[in-house]
């Protein structure tokens, strides 16, 4: 028994059933990929990352809370941000080091930015002062509308 | 093509595999006489197969907290790509689930197969409707709607029949006096971990059970 299940792709065939045999393996192989598609599509969709709808919300701050030589936190799509009133103007920056991406402070009495995490120091104009870093903070692109100040 | 057969060819030679499908599965005999009727009680296993995968997926959005429950839910419906269909899936194979267990259950009923020597398949067999059951009540109230609120509020009402401890029970069970997240915690750990472990262990005991003694032979 085994012997013969060993060798059935090596019997030969009458053209005739040798297309049959093709064609019944194809319909069989087709129709179980479409089964298996149908399964596995919606499970790799499913994994897929979802839009969350806050993801787009833009943050909102009016001019008028922005006090010079103090910062503003806000959280800008799950990443904190600081707004830093300049003599120029307000700047905005992204929080994350670009040492290792600790989250910088505002300080006030040195108007700089202090990282907690390995000590690096940058200006209020996100240059770098002191510290195991050779960036500057990143700048976040924002603009003012009607006295409010928006990034999006 | 080749491929997979090399593959298997080579896992085969070292492990024996074809012997083993062939006497499990390929080429296993069973009763001549035995209808369509005989494959519920698979059917129902391949539902719960079905509800553990799809359970796994929606796991990983699901919030087992009271504010944050529905709204997770409603994410996964609407936000989550074929969520929908995810969470319909593990739904409606829940009631196939119930519908096929009973359906078993009655075949094995009215062809008497319980007797002799196969009194603990029934047996065990119970007390796996008596944990499907469970899966399906703790489930529904996860999605923390009105229904599953009140569904659980009334099921939770009932071991209050029983006299003297009765009260305790209804307490103990929900977690204080009334349905709170603490009866949503605990109905979640049931149902994604509790209930499955001590089921997927009496289906395998079940399981075990139908091979020693072979599926009964009708007359």
């Amino acid at each position: 028994m085994s012997d013969h299940h060993e060798h059935e792709h090596d019997v030969a065939c009458e053209p005739l059933t040798c297309g049959r045999r093709r064609f019944c393996q194809a319909a069989i192989g087709g129709a179980t990929a479409i089964t298996v598609g149908t399964v596995v599509y919606p499970i790799v969709a499913f994994l897929k990352l979802p839009v969350r709808l806050g993801d787009a919300k833009p943050v909102e701050v009016p001019l008028e809370r922005l006090v010079p030589g103090q910062a503003y936190y806000a959280d800008f799509q799950g990443q904190q941000v600081i707004v830093v009133m300049a003599e120029a103007g307000p700047k905005v920056f992204d929080a994350a080091c670009t040492h290792l991406g600790c989250n910088v402070v505002w300080d006030t009495a040195h108007s700089n930015f202090h990282c907690p995490c390995h000590g690096a120091v940058f200006s209020g104009e996100g240059k770098v002062v002191s510290g195991p870093v050779s960036t500057p903070l990143r700048e976040v692109p924002f603009e003012v509308k009607n006295g409010v100040l928006v990034i999006s | 093509m080749r491929v997979i057969r090399d593959t298997y060819g080579w896992i085969d030679e070292r492990f024996a595999v074809t012997p083993l499908l062939e006497k499990n599965v390929t080429k296993k005999m069973v009763p001549r006489t035995l209808s369509w009727a005989g494959c519920f009680g698979g059917l129902a296993f391949f539902t719960f197969l079905v509800q553990v995968f799809t359970g796994m997926l929606l796991l990983m959005y699901y919030k087992p907290h009271p504010e944050a429950a529905w709204d997770s839910v409603t994410f996964i419906k609407s936000n989550v790509t074929m969520g929908w269909l995810v969470q319909r899936i593990h739904a409606v194979a829940a009631n196939l689930m119930i519908a096929l267990v009973l359906m078993h259950m009655a075949r094995i009923a009215y062809y008497k197969i319980y007797r002799k020597p196969r009194e603990l398949h029934w047996m065990s067999g119970v007390f796996l409707l008596l944990l499907t059951t469970m899966m399906a009540f703790t489930g529904y109230l996860l999605p923390w709607t009105q229904l599953s609120y009140w569904g659980a509020k009334v099921g939770t009402e009932i071991p209050s029949a029983i006299p003297i401890i009765g009260q305790d029970v209804v307490e103990w069970v929900r977690r204080g006096k009334a349905i709170s997240g603490e009866t949503l915690g605990f109905f979640f750990s049931l149902h994604i971990w509790i209930l499955p472990a001590v089921m997927s262990a009496f289906m395998g005991l079940h399981f075990v059970m139908i091979r020693r003694t072979g599926i009964s032979r009708p007359l």
